[in-house]
């Protein structure tokens, strides 16, 4: 994929949030092969680091800006230091989560949990649109990107205020499609499924250990719910946030895409 | 400015498209063929196809016409088999044939009208798979694309039989994800809504003089419904069925594209 896409995104200048080792990661170094400059934004500098060098040395200029997009002002200033540094914003990769992990019945617990996956996932995506969209606007129009879930149309037991904030932001999306339009600016979804990597295959490994069974064949059994049995790999959704970063998509907006596999049909 | 690389997002593969006609089948092959793969021509009429097949060649690239009427079983599988043997192999098959829409309110229509939409629509799309799905399994995979409509989202009236016929195919597309998973076949479906082009201006024109206005303004009746203010080019359209046929949705199927610059949202 390296070498079909070099020119996708030649001159253009990406943001992308919650930069971690996962997905984050592979979307920027899809946005640099691809021949964007990418502003690596993060809560941790160490992670954003590596990855800046990683971007680097595909001929790419790298910017690295902690961040923590629930604080409005880190918002502003992201975008401003990539304009500043980089000479434009043209795309913006709403990727950042938080992780915490939440899981509780909805029986009994205090509802306004609810609050730290909304403020990060629906509130902190859209305060960092809002703080690009004047430098959007100067480069004549660009797109935003939100990373959703298979929970918005899928959601699980005791993920409740996760599902709802991608939720809100699926539907948040749509209303900035429209009003965004105008300006040529493009607001569209995609929604992984599963991620192999990092966390799940910590449980993969663990479910697999507690069977005596080996972790691919556990990881086998949760692709065979999808039409193509497989699990998608950081490096292979980027691909889509690729499609919609670039004018591939010009006309499209107000879009949701899964990517997943198939695990859902739409 | 500086030569920006093209991204040969299909290089090495091979796709049929079928109704290859002045319109969008003509703009998914030329899109097929700057992307790098060899492009093999359906149609009923000599005439297009000879058209298209010199301006892929003219761009360097690789093609070959087949007069072809999808409806016909053995005249799918000769273009199946025409693909294979003129270029080794099958990567790709864009389903782009239709029956022209024909305006005719439900109440005294001739039910053979909507047979003949499905005839041609659904039946001729699935024939055409038929065919193609030994060869798509014998490249170790594939990527099927059917062109839809907007008539699936936003229902207009008298358009009953191109509306069912579309619905059809776009749940023939989540059967045909599922089953073919397995084999690595993957099946989306890209949803154009208007498109500027010769069928486009017909309406606008026809409109104006019923309405006793001008086609500027029927045209701006139209966009005003578009967020983005335009009417999509067939170009438009087209790299969305690149990025179904490409890499970048290794891991999407089952799924449905809308290329309509935000009138609708899915």
């Amino acid at each position: 994929m390296t070498t079909q896409t070099a020119g996708l995104l030649t001159g253009r200048t990406a943001i992308v949030s919650g930069v971690g080792p996962g997905l984050g990661r592979s979307i920027a170094l899809g946005l640099a092969d691809a021949g964007a400059d990418v502003a690596l934004a993060a809560r941790r500098v160490d992670t954003i680091d590596a990855v800046a060098a990683e971007v680097e040395s595909r001929g790419r200029r790298a910017c690295i800006v902690p961040t923590d997009v629930t604080d409005q002002a880190d918002c502003r200033r992201l975008a401003e230091m990539t304009n500043t540094a980089l000479g434009r914003v043209d795309i913006l990769v709403n990727n950042a989560f938080t992780e915490e992990d939440w899981r509780e019945p909805f029986d009994g617990f205090d509802p306004t949990r609810w609050r730290a996956p909304m403020e990060v996932n629906c509130f902190g995506a859209l305060q960092l649109s809002q703080a690009v969209v004047p430098y959007l606007r100067a480069a004549g129009g660009g797109s935003i990107v939100m990373i959703t879930t298979l929970s918005v149309k899928n959601p699980v037991p005791l993920l409740a205020g996760y599902a709802a904030s991608k939720r809100a932001l699926t539907t948040a999306a749509q209303v900035l499609a429209q009003e965004l339009g105008p300006d040529g600016i493009r607001v569209n979804c995609v929604a992984p499924g599963h991620i192999r990597g990092g966390s799940l295959d910590e449980y993969f490994a663990w479910i697999a250990e507690r069977r005596g069974v080996e972790v691919e064949e556990v990881a086998g059994e949760i692709a065979s719910m999808n039409a193509l049995p497989h699990l998608a790999t950081p490096d292979e959704i980027a691909g889509a946030v690729l499609f919609f970063a670039s004018d591939l998509s010009r006309m499209v907006t107000g879009q949701a895409l899964d990517v997943n596999c198939g695990r859902t049909l739409g | 400015m500086t030569t920006t690389p093209t991204p040969v997002l299909l290089d090495g593969k091979v796709g049929i498209v079928s109704g290859v006609g002045p319109g969008l089948g003509r703009s998914v092959a030329i899109a097929f063929a700057r992307a790098g793969a060899a492009v093999v021509l359906g149609a009923r009429t000599e005439s297009y196809l000879a058209e298209v097949q010199a301006s892929v060649e003219d761009l360097g690239g690789r093609a070959l016409g087949v007069v072809t009427d999808i409806t016909d079983p053995d005249q799918c599988d000769r273009l199946a088999r025409a693909a294979v043997d003129a270029f080794g192999r099958l990567d790709v098959v864009v389903h782009n044939a239709a029956a022209p829409d024909v305006a005719q309110p439900f109440a005294t229509v001739d039910l053979d009208e909507w047979r003949h939409q499905m005839d041609v629509n659904l039946f001729g799309a699935l024939q055409l798979t038929h065919s193609a799905i030994p060869f798509l399994g014998k490249s170790g995979g594939g990527s099927i694309v059917f062109v839809n409509s907007m008539i699936v989202r936003k229902i207009l009236p008298n358009q009953g039989g191109y509306a069912t016929s579309k619905a059809a195919l776009l749940s023939a597309a989540h059967v045909l994800a599922r089953e073919l998973g397995p084999q690595h076949i993957r099946v989306n479906s890209v949803v154009p809504g208007w498109l500027w082009g010769p069928s486009v201006e017909r309406v606008l024109r026809r409109r104006a003089r019923d309405q006793g206005s001008s086609v500027e303004e029927q045209a701006a009746e139209l966009t005003d419904q578009i967020p983005l203010g335009v009417i999509p080019s067939s170009d438009d359209a087209a790299n969305a069925v690149v990025f179904f046929a490409s890499d970048l949705s290794s891991v999407i199927t089952g799924q449905s594209l809308d290329v309509n610059g935000g009138e609708v949202f899915h």
